[in-house]
């Protein structure tokens, strides 16, 4: 979380600008180019908003209701799901191996570190889930959950917060390809499944839970100004132009990537929401990612003493993931 | 003749087919672009602010005490009680984190210790003067605590894993209210 590591990753992300856009290319490419991929992403859209309802509807009968029943605790009498909102809000969609009769598909959310992972059943037009397993990002790694050491993407303790990310999605991304690429998917889903119990979706809770309670310190009345600036780089990031964002965020090579940020669509910024809240000893970082395309993630860092906050721009994308990685293993 | 009627009927069917599974396809394809751009309408009809969906810590305290609740789990049914118990006398905040800390316990005397501190943290430090109350304090906690050893060895015999794993839960929610 020092200071001097962001900006030095900044500065290594910036080296690679030109693959960003390539990168920023053929994901979208490859949304629009698998009909399943993109199904799961309307429903996820919809899941955001309504997350009980749609993805009861959506699943089959028996998974609906397994669904209903494992989620009821944290229901509200209202009947909203903020924990779960907050997960479809930002969960990127993975796909592994689809035929036309069935498939294997995840919500990842890397903010919460909780997976949510199909099996779907391609068979009807609209393809939908006929089983899921709820379960930790670490538990999915094959790591063991520690309630007490949350996941490093929550709350980083070895790493600076925009390596933890990009290293626990990397993490989670690698084995989900490595066990949903080929022909024993259903097979290693089967896995998954034989471990599920109701425990799995208590350590999902608390994921959950743990980056909601970071985020709710901004609320705390002693809190107002950092709920403030947390609404003012929002705004920003949401609608500003690379002039204004340039006033307010540091660093030389801050121009060339503010410039590639507001070129993102105005419908993609706009939906752009605070994801996580770090109130560190030398600097407080705000993170932030868009609602329709959760890919992009963006860190603001301010310094506890006197500075600019500084902009970061990263993508949950596997080459720009792997990119940064070889970078920090170089 | 006969077989040019067959081959003339079959490509009638299969024309009907053909155009009834196209209109199908483009009536669903209509749908499909239809809900992208209503998601995308919603979507982005009014731009709201980042941390409109940030709970507060009471909301989220409130979440947490249902969670436990409906949690099917005697543990952490016994630790909801508690809250609910002291959401009625609206002074929630102050020992949501102390009834967590006392749900933890490993004795009697570790858990009376704590029940007490939750209650002195809502009432303040002045209720430990009145004797005649604290008694009173004293013997609702080892009624509780009671209650707790007996659900608690039922729940450690049934389900030695959720046993576990909901003390590892609880324990992590005490971490962050430290």
């Amino acid at each position: 979380m020092k200071t001097t590591k962001l900006l030095t990753t900044a500065a290594l992300i910036m080296g690679c600008a030109g693959s960003m856009q390539t990168a920023f290319a053929e994901n979208t490419q490859d949304t629009v180019g698998n009909p399943f991929e993109g199904n799961i992403s309307v429903m996820r859209i919809f899941a955001k908003e309504t997350p009980v309802k749609t993805v009861r509807d959506w699943m089959s009968k028996g998974a609906g209701a397994k669904w209903e029943k494992m989620i009821q605790p944290t229901v509200l009498e209202n009947g909203s799901a903020p924990l779960l909102k907050n997960f479809f809000a930002t969960a990127v969609v993975f796909t592994g191996t689809q035929n036309e009769y069935s498939g294997i598909a995840a919500f990842y959310n890397v903010w919460q570190d909780s997976i949510l992972l199909f099996q779907m059943d391609n068979s009807e037009r609209f393809s939908a889930p006929e089983n899921f397993i709820f379960l930790p990002g670490s538990v999915f790694r094959g790591e063991k959950f520690d309630a007490e050491k949350p996941a490093q993407s929550i709350f980083p303790t070895s790493e600076a917060f925009d390596l933890a990310i990009i290293q626990t999605y990397q993490a989670t991304k690698k084995v989900f390809d490595s066990k949903f690429s080929g022909k024993d998917a259903t097979a290693e889903f089967a896995k998954y499944l034989k471990n599920d119990s109701d425990g799995m979706f208590a350590d999902v809770t608390l994921n959950a839970y743990l980056n909601a309670k970071l985020l709710a310190s901004l609320k705390d009345p002693g809190n107002s100004a950092a709920l403030k600036e947390a609404d003012r780089f929002g705004d920003l990031l949401q609608s500003g132009s690379a002039d204004e964002l340039g006033k307010v965020f540091s660093g030389g090579n801050a121009k060339s990537m503010l410039e590639k940020f507001t070129a993102f669509p105005a419908e993609t910024r706009e939906s752009i929401v605070i994801t996580a809240f770090l109130n560190g000893k030398d600097q407080s970082v705000y993170a932030y990612s868009s609602t329709l395309w959760p890919e992009l993630a963006i860190l603001v860092s301010v310094p506890k003493e006197n500075g600019k906050p500084s902009f970061l721009m990263l993508f949950l994308n596997d080459k720009f993931a792997q990119q940064i990685m070889n970078i920090k293993s170089k | 003749m006969k077989n040019n009627g067959t081959i003339r009927f079959s490509m009638a069917i299969l024309l009907v087919c053909g155009c009834v599974f196209l209109s199908v396809d483009l009536v669903a394809a209509e749908k499909s672009k239809e809900t992208s751009s209503t998601v995308q309408k919603n979507d982005t009809a009014k731009k709201s602010k980042a941390t409109e969906s940030v709970m507060s810590k009471e909301e989220l305290e409130k979440l947490t005490t249902k969670v436990m609740e409906k949690s099917g789990n005697p543990l952490m049914q016994a630790g909801a009680k508690w809250l609910g118990w002291v959401d009625k006398i609206k002074k929630v905040n102050a020992l949501v984190w102390g009834g967590i800390q006392a749900s933890l316990a490993t004795n009697e005397k570790e858990f009376l210790q704590a029940w007490e501190t939750a209650i002195v943290d809502v009432f303040g430090e002045g209720i430990r003067k009145n004797q005649w109350v604290m008694e009173q304090i004293r013997k609702i906690g080892k009624e509780i605590w009671k209650w707790h050893l007996e659900s608690d060895k039922k729940l450690k015999e049934n389900n030695k894993e959720d046993y576990e794993r909901s003390q590892k839960f609880l324990q992590g929610l005490l971490n962050l209210g430290r």
